[in-house]
């Protein structure tokens, strides 16, 4: 280290005390300044930019995929009979891939909380915001505030790709309610799942666990659910599967889910919002009474 | 100022620490020693709101941590574990703590440059030797020039030159003020850094006192004499107080009398001393001492 710096200045006498400056004149904790370093600390780790590329690569991978199926079905295809169902196909196919890129939304939010939990980054962010809360919640907002625009950005890139080759053509914006509102409700979705890794990434703290629990509930579950047969026995599983993340999404988007019911969107929305609400809230719990 | 009462901190069945009070002043640098496994560790975490005490209140400056306003500006923090995250870089760590207060840029490349971690500061932390993670965390801690340091075992891993600048660095934080809590199992070099010891053991305090207190209290002091005639040196000097111990070589040591008195007797005498030589106890005798049977964690004695 330096040894120079300090020596020189040393004060010649160990009585002559100079009056430290107040603490707050060098600085001062804010929730404005949490997110900024929350920014900092996201944008500065490798494995946040490969994973927002793997998020644009295989949403306008498969949009193009999508996009090329159709055009190769050619005449074979119904013309579009509404301008409104010409919409809706584009739409679907430029918000297909969620299928896949909420998964990589739930592990951006995991991981960047279980990654300060086993590199012990997690003992620095408490000591620097000892309340706990507004970390968490800076956190959460970076993360989903990131990946809602850019979920936005990619769409964008995957419709003006595939607007060319689609047969009915791309998506007609002049119509907002069937093509910007279902666009923004994907980005939402994404972003929110984000959330719900934020919050799921805080309960467990151990990445694979996490990471487990998260893929679980928004990819294994409304698979499981096509397993129950439609009787009225399983009728119940069926009609709460509606609520599940991913079917939820779906049914605001894509217009039908994987599994359970179509949801209006009141309660389509309200579900989506529900499970990062609940995630966040498990982990402010658990922030707040566990030893870090 | 540190103020902790009757801390307490359970984990599970392990009582780690047990009713531990102690004041660490402003304007000194606080030693705190104890065997492995006494508690220091989670006495700090503890004192920064990691852990939470299961029984008793610690504060700083009057306040509990979690409620300071500014927490990195007023008290830095050094821990025993690693605290950083290691796919990031020494500067973006540094700057990402440094946005929680607004600390301002420059501050961050003056931490750098203070700790001597200019050439790997592009890095990422993962890859850094322990002394550079040390070096790391000590930059962390002072990011905010705070009034208080809380460093576990700072010059754990550190060479020479960074031991011997941690010395001076806290020597002169205090010097300006600052209070200053200090751990280390480098006795010599506690003995240069430290003004006030509080002693672990087994989770409970053993000593709090300044640290020459401590050295005169366990320790004895001797007096080491050689001489052609030490046999008579010996019988002459023996008293009900005085207690002798031979050598052999012509060598003694004495307890019990100063060496002025030694000296006298053997002039008195006309025996020649070839050496007369006050010696005291170390800090490192003392803390044996003091912590003997409450070493948790004993090793087998080399043969
Ligand atoms: N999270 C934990 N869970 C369970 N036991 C713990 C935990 N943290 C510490 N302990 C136990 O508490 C005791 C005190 O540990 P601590 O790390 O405070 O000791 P220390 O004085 O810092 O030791 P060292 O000199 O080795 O650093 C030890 O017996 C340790 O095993
Ligand atoms: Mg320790």
């Amino acid at each position: 280290m330096n040894t120079a710096a300090p020596a020189s200045a040393l004060p010649d006498t160990e009585q002559e005390r100079p009056k430290l400056a107040p603490p707050e004149s060098r600085g001062r904790l804010s929730f404005l300044r949490l997110v900024r370093s929350e920014w900092i600390k996201f944008t500065t780790l490798r494995s946040t930019w490969w994973s927002l590329a793997l998020v644009a690569v295989v949403s306008v991978g498969l949009s193009l995929l999508q996009a090329s199926a159709i055009a190769s079905f050619g005449d074979d295809m119904p013309a579009a009979t509404t301008a409104e169902q010409a919409n809706a196909d584009a739409v679907v196919v430029i918000v297909f891939a969620t299928v896949l890129t909420q998964l990589l939304a739930v592990i951006i939010g995991t991981i960047n909380v279980t990654g300060e939990y086993s590199t012990g980054m997690i003992r620095s962010t408490i000591t620097a915001a000892p309340d706990r809360i507004r970390s968490l919640l800076a956190k959460a907002l970076v993360v989903s505030v990131t990946m809602f625009v850019f979920s936005l950005i990619v769409f964008a890139l995957a419709a003006l790709i595939t607007a060319p080759i689609l047969p009915n053509g791309g998506v007609d914006f002049s119509d907002i309610d069937s093509s910007l509102m279902p666009l923004l409700a994907a980005a939402l979705y994404l972003a929110l799942l984000s959330a719900l890794g934020v919050g799921f990434g805080y309960i467990i703290r151990n990445g694979p666990g996490a990471l487990a629990v998260g893929i679980g509930i928004v990819f294994v579950a409304p698979v499981l659910v096509l397993f129950f047969p439609m009787t009225e026995t399983f009728d119940w599983v069926h009609q709460l599967a509606s609520y599940l993340p991913s079917n939820a999404g779906q049914s605001l988007f894509m217009g039908s889910p994987m599994s359970g019911e179509a949801l209006d969107t009141a309660p389509g929305l309200i579900a989506i919002i529900a499970w990062p609400l609940a995630a966040l809230a498990g982990g402010i719990a658990v922030l707040k009474s566990r030893d870090a | 100022m540190i103020v902790a009462e009757h801390l307490t901190k359970r984990f599970g069945q392990k009582q780690a620490v047990s009713d531990v009070s102690f004041t660490v002043a402003p304007g000194k640098v606080t030693g705190f020693l104890g065997p492995n496994g006494a508690g220091k560790s989670t006495t700090m975490r503890m004192i920064v709101g990691l852990d939470r005490p299961t029984s008793g209140s610690v504060s700083i400056d009057g306040r509990s941590y979690s409620s300071l306003r500014s927490p990195l500006t007023e008290v830095g923090v050094l821990l025993d574990a690693k605290a950083v995250h290691t796919g990031r870089s020494a500067v973006n760590h540094l700057r990402s703590m440094a946005a929680t207060h607004g600390i301002r840029r420059s501050r961050v490349d003056e931490v750098i440059e203070i700790t001597g971690l200019t050439s790997v500061a592009r890095k990422r932390a993962g890859g850094f030797s322990l002394g550079m993670g040390q070096r790391l965390g000590i930059a962390a801690a002072l990011l905010g020039d705070p009034h208080t340091l809380i460093l576990d075992e700072p010059v754990n891993g550190l060479d020479p030159e960074g031991v011997m600048w941690v010395r001076r660095f806290v020597r002169h934080a205090a010097s300006e003020g600052r209070a200053v809590l200090l751990s280390s199992h480098l006795m010599s070099e506690m003995a240069l850094t430290a003004d006030h010891l509080i002693i672990l053991g087994r989770g409970r305090v053993l000593a709090d006192a300044p640290l020459a207190d401590i050295v005169e209290q366990w320790t004895t002091k001797s007096v080491r004499v050689r001489s052609p005639r030490a046999r008579e040196i010996a019988e002459a000097a023996a008293s009900d107080t005085v207690s002798v111990t031979s050598r052999g070589n012509g060598y003694l040591d004495i307890n019990g009398a100063t060496a002025a008195e030694i000296g006298e007797l053997a002039a008195a005498r006309s025996l020649p001393l070839h050496e007369l030589t006050p010696t005291t106890g170390t800090l490192e005798d003392a803390y044996l001492k003091l912590t003997g049977d409450q070493v948790e964690y004993k090793t087998k004695e080399v043969r």
